[in-house]
């Protein structure tokens, strides 16, 4: 592999080794490091609690546009009450746990990275070790299970916020049948594509965890490291979840044959 | 006590430690003086694990430290206590937490224990009443003095400081002096201090290193490295530059 030493694929697979080494720290630090409340509880307010309004006007705004969308095709047709069903579905299995995701990437993604970079570069990670104190086990598996936690959360909410203003611009704005548009939307929107976009959400919730910790502990040295590392945390992420959600839609469809 | 056994260090293509040898007494207070940018902060983080070398050895009582995980570092780090350059102080903390963070972290001593410990630390580093204070509402000298504090707090045997005069004014710069003084005296503890502070390397010290061109150059008690009669030692501590690199 020395070949590979000193070019760009030759650092992307180092870089990924190294993600993939802390991940693998940070998972064994889960089940064996006695989780600091505190500190969980600080994380998943900061993550859940504060992006409230973004998730809640991503997911409302996706939802409407969907609705006007989806109606103005099947109108041709004459499938106007089958409207919410196609945002019911949308917003479960897809466009739910990416948008969230890829709105918290830019919002929590990069604090993260700010927050450990600043501390790497001010030494205060460095006084961390010197304290007998893992860094994994402080700054990092407090950020990842909370990210794991919220990220679910907020997905659901979203969706919920999403199908609720899709049919709000059913009934009031295109005027659809309202009992039909909510009976149709029920009977094609079904348990496992919300478990599927559950299920996504938590991955994704992962991925902006430990992509943002890593870019952190990671930064180069002065403000313009951590600045770098911000706009790395929030650009990888980003492309990570889109990528991880093609892969993850075949493997969970494979999944969902299996007991269906 | 500690030892480095032929300690090289190389970041990138720069060499910044070529088998360095060291040895440091229990009880003793070691000085290491050297040139800014010279490597006594590389050197230093090497004795705590903070760095690992690319060849030779580091032995922390007749333990080698070298080729060790993180949590088995932790372990040893518990034997140390470290103030920073900068101080490293955790912002998001006040005082008190800063202070309390290492007792917080082993989960033995119950609140009321640790008010007490923290507040008789403070009293130590001339800092009492100072629990609520965030770290930007401090100076420079007293960010050092509660850096200190937190060091000091779990009675740690040795204690390392990186630069603990740099940046502060003449009378700040004694008063972090007599500090390290007075809790080596106290806590019994083994010092190594990274200086290139003369005044203070004579004053805290009981054995001076001089690091030089990635070596240690010289070394001996403060008495004989202050009264050596060597070009380079007497460059050094009398802080006369060479006249080609005041050119260049």
């Amino acid at each position: 592999m020395n070949f590979l030493a000193g070019s760009w694929i030759g650092d992307w697979l180092a870089g990924l080794g190294r993600i993939a080494n802390m991940t693998r720290e940070a998972v064994l630090s889960l089940f064996t490091f006695k989780i600091v409340w505190r500190d969980l509880l600080r994380q998943i307010h900061f993550i859940g609690i504060k992006s409230q309004s973004v998730v809640l006007v991503t997911g409302a705004f996706t939802g409407m546009v969907l609705a006007a969308q989806t109606y103005f095709q099947f109108h041709k047709v004459k499938m106007d009450t089958a409207t919410l069903a196609v945002v019911g579905v949308s917003m479960c299995s897809e466009l739910g746990p990416v948008l969230t995701s890829l709105m918290v990437a830019g919002r929590v993604g990069a604090a993260i990275a700010a927050e450990i970079g600043t501390m790497r570069v001010t030494e205060q990670i460095d006084a961390l070790r010197t304290l007998a104190t893992h860094p994994i086990d402080y700054l990092v598996v407090p950020r990842l299970t909370a990210a794991m936690i919220a990220l679910p959360l907020l997905t659901v909410e979203a969706i919920t916020v999403g199908i609720g203003a899709g049919y709000l611009v059913g009934v009031f704005l295109l005027g659809i049948d309202p009992t039909y548009l909510w009976y149709n939307m029920l009977k094609y929107t079904g348990d496992i594509d919300v478990m599927v976009g559950l299920t996504k959400s938590f991955v994704y919730g992962g991925i902006i965890a430990m992509v943002g910790c890593y870019k952190g502990m990671t930064c180069g040295m002065g403000a313009e490291g951590v600045g770098r590392a911000t706009t790395e945390a929030v650009v990888y992420s980003s492309i990570s979840i889109l990528m991880a959600n093609f892969f993850l839609t075949l493997a969970l469809q494979r999944v969902v044959q299996m007991f269906t | 006590m500690i030892e480095v056994r032929q300690l090289s260090k190389q970041f990138g293509s720069q060499l910044i430690l070529d088998s360095v040898d060291l040895r440091i007494e229990s009880g003793e207070s070691a000085v290491i003086i050297g040139r800014s940018g010279g490597g006594k902060s590389v050197l230093l983080k090497h004795l705590i694990g903070l760095l690992q070398p690319d060849t030779g050895d580091v032995l922390v009582d007749g333990q080698s430290i070298v080729g060790m995980n993180e949590r088995q570092l932790l372990h040893v780090r518990e034997k140390f206590g470290m103030v920073f350059q900068g101080a490293a102080l955790f912002d998001s903390m006040t005082v008190a937490e800063n202070v309390a963070f290492p007792l917080e972290r082993k989960k033995k001593y119950t609140a009321g224990e640790i008010e007490k410990r923290v507040a008789a630390a403070l009293d130590m580093v001339d800092l009492p009443g100072t629990q609520h204070k965030k770290p930007a509402e401090l100076s420079g000298g007293m960010r050092k003095r509660v850096g200190l504090a937190r060091a000091i707090i779990y009675e740690p045997a040795i204690l390392v400081y990186d630069e603990p005069t740099t940046g502060l004014d003449p009378i700040m710069s004694d008063c972090i002096d007599q500090l390290i003084i007075r809790v080596r005296d106290n806590l019994k503890v083994t010092s190594v201090v990274v200086t290139h502070d003369m005044r203070s390397a004579q004053r805290v010290g009981n054995h001076v290193f001089l690091l030089h061109q990635k070596k240690i150059y010289a070394h001996g008690t403060p008495e004989e490295i202050f009264a050596s009669q060597d070009t380079i030692v007497r460059q050094f501590i009398d802080g006369v530059a060479d006249t080609k690199e005041t050119l260049v």
